[in-house]
């Protein structure tokens, strides 16, 4: 159990989940990272703040203590959530409202927000209990 | 209203005096004048006063006037409400039907409903709506509920009219709302004390915008055949919506991932009588293009689409039957972002009424190697006949910003 549980909160999964979430719009669909790569040449926020998420959590897969890497996939993770909540509210984001109105759409946003809210939860108990181990790897 | 514009004593008469007006002497005598209360509709504006009747439960017998923001009374209904069945969990919506009938009367009209929503009737009877209106009110499918019913830690629910959907009716579209719906309470609980009227128990429900439905295009086109053919003037107008307003070369906009649209106007005009139709061409289940195949496409009514350039041109019966025939033709045709989009779908129609055929430079969508049509590539093509002062193909408009399409005249049956 522990084992599956490590390998689904893996900082990994969520960076697949996160850039194979489908975005379907009123006229087409796109994985968000190819929403995210679209955007970030104009500085669009919720391009930005995506891809500052996936750069921290690759670099709490390397990170060695333990401690510091929850921080930077705390941290992660609270980017690419408020990546999604900002591409949604925009002006202009009722257009991917499909998202939430397609099935397989819907159940990749809610497979991601279920694995992301039990990765933040696994890495603030790891705060909380002062783990300052050195990692070889998180899994 | 009472408090505010008009005093309470003078809003009471104005009741009084309605209710003496239309209603018979027994209905009169059995008006409940100790249990008053208003509400304001936030689809419509108007106010509601509800008031109940002697010797009768609330929430099955009641007075609905509809009055004025200054409280004049404007009309008034008699409403019986005959509930079906228990609101037990397994029941969770409500079932049974509404008499609906004029303050004197002479007209009554039963609804049925069926899981909160009202049942499309035949059998015609005094109050019904009259043939030639009988048709779905533009871009409108669905009404939402008269009647939802709400559960709190309970098994028996609390039912809830909307009451603008039982003085119409029916009728009333109940479309076009951003801030949802007024519902009353079917018992507020509580009374007031005589002369006085209290604030409704009422809830608003928000109704989220409907995601394109498909239509029916033949329903649509068969609305043409209401307006007389002899003297009959004929229009089919091309838009195209940028994905970036201030920035039209842009092919995507960057922040929500659109690549703007492009749809068709067609209009047939008899002096004062005119219908009009915006359409537009999706796909049915977006995610699905993502495997770069042709997906299932939907036809969709563009009413009030907004839009930044436009051509328009008047034509003859034959071309717009040409119109009408090519769209017909095409609806079911897969979508295909690169070779089958929403700019082909419009061009073809247009091209089909149109004397000299328009072409629009393509443009490379991302992820493809050949050139489509695109509503940059339309807007491009429109923008050019403005400049150049070109109307062999139509009158060119490119509004400052952004235009609307305006309204649809909807599905006819």
């Amino acid at each position: 159990m522990k084992k599956i549980t490590s390998i689904t909160l893996h900082p990994i999964v969520l960076l697949i989940l996160f850039c194979g979430l489908i975005i379907s719009g009123e006229s087409n669909a796109s994985f968000y990272i190819s929403i995210l790569m679209l955007g970030l040449p104009y500085g669009v926020m919720h391009a930005i703040i995506g891809v500052v998420g996936i750069v921290l959590l690759v670099l709490a897969i390397v990170l060695p203590k333990r401690s510091i890497s929850s921080i930077v996939s705390l941290s992660g993770a609270l980017c690419m959530i408020v990546s999604l909540f900002r591409f949604f509210t925009q002006p202009g984001g009722s257009y991917n409202y499909n998202t939430f109105r397609e099935s397989v759409p819907l159940i990749l946003i809610l497979l991601f927000f279920l694995l992301i809210a039990l990765f933040i939860i696994k890495h603030l108990k790891i705060l909380l209990k002062g783990d300052h181990s050195v990692l070889s790897h998180n899994l | 209203m009472p408090g505010s514009l008009q005093s309470v004593q003078q809003f009471f008469s104005n009741i009084q005096n309605k209710l003496k007006d239309s209603l018979s002497a027994s209905d009169y005598n059995k008006v409940n004048f100790s249990q008053i209360y208003k509400s304001k509709d936030v689809q419509s504006n108007h106010y509601f006063i509800r008031i109940g009747l002697l010797n009768k439960s609330f929430a099955t017998d009641f007075i609905l006037l509809q009055t004025d923001s200054l409280g004049n009374v404007t009309g008034g209904k008699l409403i019986h409400v005959d509930k079906e069945k228990l609101n037990k969990r397994k029941d969770k919506k409500f079932n049974g039907r509404f008499i609906i009938s004029s303050l004197n009367r002479q007209h009554t009209n039963t609804q049925e409903v069926v899981n909160g929503k009202w049942k499309s009737t035949t059998g015609a009877t005094a109050m019904a709506k009259p043939e030639e209106e009988a048709e779905e009110p533009a871009g409108e499918q669905i009404l939402p509920d008269v009647v939802v019913t709400s559960y709190i830690d309970s098994d028996t629910g609390m039912d809830w009219y909307w009451y603008e959907g039982l003085y119409t009716g029916g009728s009333s579209s109940g479309y076009g709302s951003e801030t949802g719906y007024t519902y009353g309470a079917a018992d507020p609980g509580g009374g007031s004390s005589s002369n006085t009227v209290s604030e409704d128990n009422t809830i608003i429900i928000e109704i989220e915008a409907n995601d394109n439905p498909a239509i029916d295009v033949s329903k649509y086109i068969k609305c043409f055949s209401t307006i007389a053919d002899l003297n009959a003037t004929y229009n089919i107008t091309i838009f195209s919506e940028v994905p970036v307003n201030s920035d039209p070369a842009m092919i995507f906009n960057p922040s929500t991932n659109s690549p703007g649209h492009s749809f068709i106007q067609l209009r047939k005009a008899n002096g004062a009588n005119i219908v009009q139709q915006n359409i537009g061409f999706y796909p049915n289940t977006n995610w699905k293009s993502l495997s770069g195949f042709p997906v299932e496409s939907k036809v969709v009514d563009n009413e009030d689409h907004e839009y930044n350039a436009s051509l328009a041109v008047n034509i003859n019966a034959s071309q717009f039957q040409a119109a009408l025939d090519r769209m017909q033709e095409i609806a079911g045709m897969n979508y295909d972002i690169k070779n089958w989009n929403c700019t082909d779908f419009a061009l073809s129609v247009f091209n089909a009424a149109a004397s000299a055929p328009l072409l629009i430079p393509g443009y490379i969508i991302p992820g493809n190697i050949t050139l489509s049509n695109t509503p940059q590539g339309l807007y491009s093509a429109i923008k050019n006949l403005e400049i150049s002062g070109n109307t062999s193909y139509g009158t060119p408009e490119v509004p400052g910003v952004c235009g609307y399409a305006g309204d649809s005249h909807g599905a006819c049956q």
